[in-house]
């Protein structure tokens, strides 16, 4: 035994291991094909999460809808005989009524999802991930205040310059035709056997692109915060009725999202040749007449025509003009520009709400004042009419003397905004005094009349009319 | 079970770490986090995975306690390629005795040869140097070279693990050898055991040296006549045999992905191949859960539960992930 223990060649293991990772490295191996792609950090900044600090909400649709990517890959491939209500019914109803109401708060890890595509398509798996990382990367910068404009831009060129720095997994920022999506033997089998998934999918893709225009047209953090709010509420009434308000045709960045694809052409291609990757993947998996021992073969191919800038090529001014043709009624609308402008206020700032409570009239904001808020222009005239009419001592004097006037303007008063109000009660109360008989000294003292009721005050308006029970 | 107060600071530490700002970093396990077998995937090209606190408790069976807390980095280095550093510093607590000191410094790394395909499981290959520093380290470099195997299930991921680990024996000098196990050649056992000589592989070594009924124990249900002749005879050449040790576990893992959380359980089976030692039976359980996009923590509780004397032990961690730029602007976003 002592001889053994003596005799044993103890770093020779450690010499074989180091000897296979230097010949496993990928400089050695020069080839990655059995290998797959390594994974890598995404680009280290201040910016980094500045869009999940800073929006939300936002920020976990993209967990939700990384799940949604993934179960559809693993059900095509795993489950090709399903009838499509299994996509179409259970996964899009759990989707859409449980997932995207209440998102994971973190990234999900795909490969726990779609098991048997990741072991099928590994390198797809990872050029959709770096892709992704590219994605979100690109919304903290945007999202990021701390960052000059000129800052921005200057960020946005770096990461787009570590993105291309894997190419074995960058998109090619060459525009692609339509043709390498819609024109291969296998195209358009996904939207034909699954419309609904397919335009949830579009819808997806329609947030994704459509956040950056409020994100790069805003002026200042709170009007980001809006028209972010404003594409999320979008999307979600995209969602409702489905496929009825989907996109009916692929999300184009160009159109969804014309500033931010002016002014960052690059990543808006690489995105829309992501995004119509994503349709090819499906329609690949999807298309019975592609034999599965095919699939992976025909998905390298769609990937490495993505990736190279020669393959269904078109320029710049192409892809922009077909982005415009397609229509953007079709892709979704704008994301930005469609929230209706809140109607002008109509009262001082701080009106105090009178309710109908018997008080008198004492000159506050009356209860029906909502009702002034909506006063249209017609009416303001005559209102502006009546004043200057008013202001006349002559007819004050008349008014004052024809009590049913006097109350039926006293009446309209509450339709006016605070400051007019105020100066026509003061007209009013001007006429009322000429018109009182100024009283003898030496006559006897009247009994003063009870004051006379208030005017009826309108009924407030009922808050509930028109809802439904 | 018993643990001191002061064992538990690092735990308490680990779960203040980084705040929150890859982001799926639970679903590569490291070893003993929170379970010994691990998975064959490495950390991502320019990721930092820092550890600062990593804890471990154990009791055996003869209520000796052993906490150790390993802070430990790792760094993806290259394509598919991670080292790590770390230093474990171990208290061992006999009740009336209690030793904390360094118990080496190890520098690792692992190399993952492919990504999982159809045809192939993911495999990878970890190598492990603990180095003689500090005072209750081994007394010479101890190397471990592991294999990785990782296929996943619908259900689950299945690992498979198989490592080796040794070191070169040792002459012990006549007298005064700065090795604290050599000692035991010399004269009477040290107050503290250093751990290379409780590794279940050694311990009979001392049986020339101790007393029956150390030597009783010690020999277990080998065979302990031919080893203590044996040991004997090692012992008047005053030779201190090296380390060997094979450990080959499987591990099973589910991850439940939207809730970003990982249950795992491994069973694993150490032993060395001197004569009389029984070989060991270790079963754990745990879970690791995405606390943050960076942060993720982990819990285990295991049970060794047949061979060399008995243990239970429980794991707590906390990880934190990062990169720093200026390592990956040189070769990335410079272009």
């Amino acid at each position: 035994m002592t001889a053994r223990m003596r005799s044993r060649p103890t770093l020779a293991p450690a010499a074989l291991a180091i000897a296979l990772l230097t010949l496993g490295s990928p400089a050695a191996a020069g080839a990655q094909d059995w290998r797959g792609p390594y994974e890598q950090f995404y680009l280290p900044a201040q910016h980094n999460w500045a869009f999940r600090n800073g929006y939300a909400a936002a920020d976990r649709l993209f967990n939700a809808f990384d799940y949604g990517h993934a179960i559809l890959y693993e059900l095509l491939y795993t489950r090709p005989d399903a009838p499509a209500s299994r996509l179409e019914g259970r996964e899009f109803d759990f989707i859409t009524k449980r997932l995207l109401v209440r998102p994971p708060r973190l990234p999900l890890e795909e490969r726990a999802i779609e098991v048997e595509y990741a072991k099928l398509v590994p390198e797809a798996v990872e050029m959709f991930e770096w892709a992704h990382v590219l994605h979100r990367q690109l919304y903290d910068v945007l999202a990021d205040e701390r960052l000059t404009p000129a800052r921005r831009d200057a960020e946005v060129a770096r990461l787009l310059a570590y993105y291309r720095s894997r190419p074995d997994l960058a998109f090619s920022a060459v525009p692609k035709s339509m043709a390498l999506m819609q024109e291969q033997p296998y195209s358009l089998a996904f939207r034909t056997k699954y419309p609904k998934f397919n335009g949830l999918i579009w819808a997806y893709h329609w947030l994704q692109v459509g956040l950056y225009e409020p994100l790069v047209v805003a002026e200042d953090r709170d009007a980001k915060q809006t028209g972010v709010l404003a594409a999320v509420a979008r999307f979600r009434q995209m969602i409702e009725d489905a496929p009825a308000r989907m996109p009916r045709v692929m999300p184009m960045t160009a159109a969804v999202a014309p500033e931010f694809a002016r002014r960052y052409p690059e990543a808006a291609i690489v995105f829309d040749n992501l995004h119509s990757m994503h349709d090819v993947v499906s329609d690949i998996l999807a298309n019975p007449s592609v034999p599965r021992g095919r699939k992976r073969a025909e998905i390298l191919l769609a990937a490495a025509r993505y990736r190279d800038d020669t393959s269904f090529a078109m320029t710049v001014p192409e892809w922009r003009e077909m982005s415009a043709m397609m229509g953007i009624e079709n892709q979704g609308g704008p994301a930005t520009g469609f929230l209706t402008p809140l109607p002008a206020g109509t009262v001082a700032r701080g009106a105090v709400m009178r309710h109908a409570d018997g008080r008198p009239d004492d000159g506050e904001m009356p209860a029906s004042a909502p009702a002034a808020a909506t006063m249209d222009s017609a009416t303001a005239r005559i209102f502006e009419a009546q004043l200057r009419m008013l202001r006349d001592p002559v007819i004050r004097r008349r008014v004052a003397s024809d009590t049913a006037l006097r109350r039926t303007i006293e009446e309209a008063l509450s339709h006016l905004p605070a400051a007019e109000q105020e100066e026509l009660r003061a007209l009013l109360r001007d006429a009322a005094a000429a018109e009182a008989p100024t009283p003898k000294s030496t006559a006897p003292r009247r009994q003063s009349k009870p004051a006379p009721k208030p005017a009826a005050k309108p009924r407030p308006a009922d808050p509930h009319a028109g809802h439904k029970p | 079970m018993r643990f001191s107060g002061a064992a538990l600071l690092p735990l308490a530490a680990a779960m203040i770490v980084a705040p929150a700002a890859a982001q799926t970093d639970y679903y590569n396990t490291d070893a003993g986090r929170p379970v010994r077998v691990e998975d064959a995937s490495v950390i991502e090209r320019y990721a930092f995975d820092l550890e600062p606190f990593p804890v471990a408790m154990q009791r055996t069976s003869t209520n000796v306690y052993r906490y150790k807390v390993e802070p430990h980095v790792g760094y993806g280095v290259l394509p598919m390629t991670q080292i790590e550093l770390g230093a474990p510093l171990v208290v061992i607590d006999r009740g009336a005795r209690r030793q904390a000191a360094l118990a080496g410094l190890e520098v690792a790394a692992m190399h993952g040869f492919n990504i999982e395909s159809r045809r192939l499981p993911a495999f990878a290959i970890d190598v492990d140097v603990l180095a003689p520093v500090g005072g209750l380290a081994p007394a010479r470099p101890r190397v471990s070279v592991k294999g990785i195997a990782t296929r996943t299930y619908r259900p689950a991921r299945v690992h498979l693990n198989a490592e080796y680990g040794f070191s070169q024996g040792r002459r012990c000098a006549a007298q005064n050898d700065p090795v604290p196990a050599c000692r035991l050649f010399t004269g009477p056992l040290p107050p503290v055991v250093p751990p290379e000589v409780d590794d279940p592989g050694l311990p009979c070594l001392r049986v020339a040296a101790a007393t029956d009924a150390v030597r009783a124990m010690c020999a277990g249900g080998g065979d302990a006549a031919a080893s203590v002749t044996e040991l004997q005879q090692q012992t008047s050449r005053r030779f201190l045999p090296g380390y060997r040790r094979w450990t080959v576990g499987l591990g099973a893992d589910r991850a439940l992905p939207l809730r970003s959380m990982l249950l795992a359980a491994d069973v694993f089976a150490d032993w060395t191949p001197y004569g009389g030692a029984p070989t060991d039976w270790t079963a754990e359980g745990g879970v690791r859960y995405q606390l943050t996009p960076r942060t993720v923590v982990d819990a285990g509780v295991g049970s060794h539960f047949r061979g060399n004397g008995k243990s239970w032990s429980l794991t707590f961690g906390a990880s934190y992930e990062f990169a720093l730029r200026p390592l990956v602007g040189a070769r990335g976003a410079r272009r």
